[in-house]
């Protein structure tokens, strides 16, 4: 996400309205596309969108700036993916109920890692994403999800270890 | 240090945060110990599977966001998802089938049915838009795939670079490329690039190239610089890739663009358009300055998602073309089989604004030591006029441009008193050539033998060719005592428009003008179709050809006391298709040896002929004649069909 401009934050603050439309047309790709790593679904991930800019907005007043409005940002879009996901868990076991998943036969590579990714856990998960897919530092990615950076650094190693052996390439697999 | 350590600090390290205070024991292990360095191995490939992932379409939600926050006041809900909605992202979440709907290509999914209307709009919106540009920022992600086969540089055999590109009009232009690929163990040169344009000067620096099929072994290392100074404006060779910011050329005939539908990027509402590679290739042209880049083949299918405001193009794609003849193409490049679904190039802007360029930017960062000096100096009209003895003539309608830069060359081998001058707006420009020296057997300019007649009106008779990858429109016009040669971006009914408002009166060349000698005795005169016939009885014209080809040029090719006839048809739309479909017949002449070393035997009106497909030619010996057609916009079948209705 491309920091916007202090001044344009500024005036959103203030609620220009304008202002707050631009940081929206600057950052929704962003929000939706972390919402979508995280609750893996396109029509849910629109919803989360719409609700971390609601929320934002609503917000906007209190934040002063100690970190940067992306990681701010990405802070609450990542709390409203959550919330999502706990909504969803409860119509899941309902779902099950009405009609049997079906799985998506793909033996590719690629569909191999999406479905290691999408079986992490969800604390596992969104460091993941947030360093690896969205390139984002451990400094930054502890404020977004709250935690001390030396966390993340033992969840990304299990992660990578989980990742390794959920593609069968645990210790003693082949060389790549 | 125990391997657990040490792999916790790879994986530290891939995430830019190492431990600095760790002794040298950690490299002293990682050197020795084969499950750690696989351990590394592992964790790129992962994150190279993790981001290989293409981007999603992201649909735009600002509007929907913005209704809401205006209603904030009213205190409207949040919108619920409908109860049929959650029971499929439920049911998805389940069945972890959401991953198969982020794994959609990588161009943004096209939502709706294409307006019609649009697709003749396009190049005139295109135009329109490009001529209020003056500043543009812009990075783009791209990804390139099958650069070596074998072996593979990664397990996907995926480069990726990062674009920077800056540009302030008329002609400042810097773009930086970066090489994000992890290449394996060896001299891989890293494909960064540097160019930059600032008004006479222009520079680019990337690796020293050797062909991509020898790497690693024939890289030397070193770099590739080059330079230019006392560049004219808006040099062609000296080149500004102006379509990377508004595609102009790309898009500049509407009859090769098929509208594929409509998407977002980046948020923003994009139109998305299909044309061929070889109709793209301004697109491709900042690329293609140097470094090393793998192949595309002529059809390949280009998809370009248009900016519906801005008209930039925010992504772009290659896909492969179908076929035998692709495949084919595939194997004599050292390409693997591609299949048509997968792109095998996709830039995608990561970000873009218009924004003035701040303070102090300069797009020149290469040293600028050893430049070629092109020769051209920038004057004022006083000095152009008092350097070539007289005063440069001027159209009256400039179509909106604004004067630019003017001046005079210094080359020794051009006409003393040469003149240019320049005039531009946004991205459009147009540049006037003329001496009042002309004593050369052939056009003043850089027009070639497939220049045809125009009237103008009052002013008489100018000779116009289309453009091509390097060059504008051009046209040439020859008055007495007068030589113009004009060069310009603007759309063709604008650039003959400016042209008319010349106060000069171009007349018919001389005859001998129309006659081009070529090295090995060849004589190529330009004439009318019924002079053709003259010369060649046994002509045969097409009664079918693809929808909207025209008569174009028609040439007497004169070789060793054997004369042919070569005739072309073009689409006028069509800019930079090369020569659009070529007819060559010459009696008493051969099948002549093939260019291409893969050639395929094919019955063609009763008689064994032969297909070159890099060439897209189709030739064959009938009645003792050697007839052949080529048109790279054809595959073999279009080529037979305008070969059987030959009359």
């Amino acid at each position: 996400m491309r920091e916007p401009e202090p001044q344009i934050v500024g005036r959103a603050r203030r609620g220009d309205i304008a202002a707050f439309e631009e940081l929206v047309r600057g950052c929704q790709a962003d929000v939706y596309r972390l919402a979508l790593h995280l609750v893996r679904n396109p029509t849910v991930a629109e919803d989360v969108t719409q609700e971390a800019f609601l929320h934002a907005y609503r917000s906007l007043r209190r934040f002063r700036g100690q970190s940067k409005f992306s990681t701010w940002l990405y802070r609450i879009t990542r709390n409203c993916a959550v919330d999502a996901i706990r909504r969803s868990a409860r119509q899941r076991r309902l779902a099950q109920e009405v009609s049997p998943p079906a799985p998506v036969p793909d033996s590719s590579l690629r569909a191999a890692i999406a479905d290691a990714i999408d079986s992490l856990p969800t604390e596992l998960r969104e460091a993941f994403v947030l360093i690896e897919v969205f390139g984002l530092s451990y400094q930054e990615t502890a404020a977004v999800l709250g935690v001390i950076p030396g966390t993340l650094k033992s969840r990304m190693h299990r992660t990578r270890r989980l990742l390794m052996e959920a593609l069968g390439e645990g210790e003693g697999a082949d060389e790549v | 240090m125990r391997c657990e350590a040490v792999q916790r600090e790879l994986s530290a390290r891939l995430d830019g945060a190492p431990n600095r205070r760790l002794s040298g024991a950690f490299e002293s292990h990682l050197a020795t110990c084969a499950p750690c360095t696989a351990f590394q191995a592992r964790a790129d490939r992962i994150r190279e599977l993790a981001r290989i992932e293409p981007a999603a379409p992201v649909p735009d939600l600002v509007s929907r966001i913005m209704a809401e926050v205006q209603g904030e006041g009213r205190r409207r809900p949040v919108r619920q998802l409908a109860p049929r909605e959650w029971r499929r992202f439920a049911a998805a979440f389940a069945a972890g089938a959401a991953a198969a709907a982020l794994f959609v290509g990588g161009l943004p999914g096209v939502r709706r049915g294409p307006d019609p209307a649009l697709a003749t709009e396009i190049p005139r919106l295109v135009f329109e838009s490009s001529t209020h540009v003056t500043s543009f920022r812009a990075t783009f992600d791209i990804k390139e795939s099958n650069f070596v086969p074998s072996p593979p540089l990664s397990y996907l055999n995926v480069r990726r670079f990062v674009a920077e590109v800056a540009f302030e009009s008329p002609e400042r232009f810097h773009a930086v490329i970066k090489d994000r690929t992890r290449y394996p163990a060896g001299p891989w040169p890293k494909n960064n690039l540097v160019l930059g344009v600032d008004r006479d000067r222009w520079s680019f620096e990337g690796p020293a190239t050797c062909p991509r099929e020898s790497l690693p072994d024939c890289a030397v290392g070193g770099r590739d610089v080059r330079s230019v100074q006392g560049r004219e404006p808006f040099d062609g060779d000296a080149l500004l890739p102006a379509d990377i910011i508004v595609p102009v050329r790309t898009l500049s005939g509407w009859d090769r663009v098929r509208i594929a539908g409509e998407g977002s990027v980046i948020g923003r509402p994009v139109i998305i358009v299909e044309l061929a590679y070889r109709d793209a290739t301004p697109l491709f042209a900042y690329l293609r300055t140097g470094g090393s880049w793998r192949p595309f083949y002529p059809l390949d299918r280009v998809l370009v998602s248009l900016d519906r405001e801005t008209w930039f193009p925010l992504a772009y794609e290659v896909l492969p073309a179908v076929g035998a003849e692709r495949d084919r193409w595939a194997v004599q490049n050292s390409l693997p089989h591609e299949p048509p679904s997968r792109a095998v190039f996709v830039a995608r802007a990561r970000r873009f604004d218009t924004e003035p360029q701040p303070k102090g930017w300069t797009p020149m960062d290469v040293a600028h030591r050893g430049a070629r000096d092109e020769g051209f100096s920038d004057q004022s009209l006083a000095g152009v006029t008092a350097s070539g003895g007289y005063r440069p003539v001027l159209p009256a309608d400039t179509a909106g441009l604004r004067p630019y830069r003017m001046g005079t060359f210094t080359s020794r081998d051009r006409p003393p008193d040469e003149a240019l001058v320049s005039f531009t707006r946004g991205l459009s420009w147009l540049k006037i050539r003329q001496t009042r020296s002309w004593s050369q057997p052939e056009p003043f300019g850089d027009v070639g033998a497939l220049a045809t007649p125009v009237r103008l009106g009052r002013s008489g008779v100018a000779y116009y060719e289309p453009a091509t990858t390097t060059l504008g429109r051009r046209m040439w016009i020859h008055a007495p005592g007068l030589d113009l040669y004009l060069e310009s971006n603007l759309p063709r009914e604008d650039f003959v428009r400016v042209a008319s408002s010349l106060p000069v009166r171009g007349v018919v060349a001389p005859r001998r003008w129309l006659v081009h000698r070529l090295p090995g005795g060849i004589t190529v005169e330009t004439t009318s179709l019924a002079r053709a016939r003259a010369a060649a009885p046994y002509l045969l014209l097409p009664r079918s050809l693809p929808f909207g080809y025209r008569l174009g040029p028609v040439h007497v090719v004169r070789i060793a006391g054997r004369t042919g006839v070569t005739v072309f048809f073009r689409r006028p739309g069509t800019e930079l298709d090369g020569v659009g479909i070529r007819f060559h017949q010459a009696a008493g002449e051969p099948l002549p040896p093939p260019v291409d070393p893969d050639v395929l035997a094919v019955r063609v009106r009763g008689v064994t002929g032969r297909y070159s497909p890099l060439r897209a030619e189709l030739e064959w010996v009938e009645d003792g004649v050697y007839r052949s057609v080529r048109g790279t916009a054809l595959d073999l079948t279009g080529l037979l069909r305008v070969a059987e209705s030959l009359r």
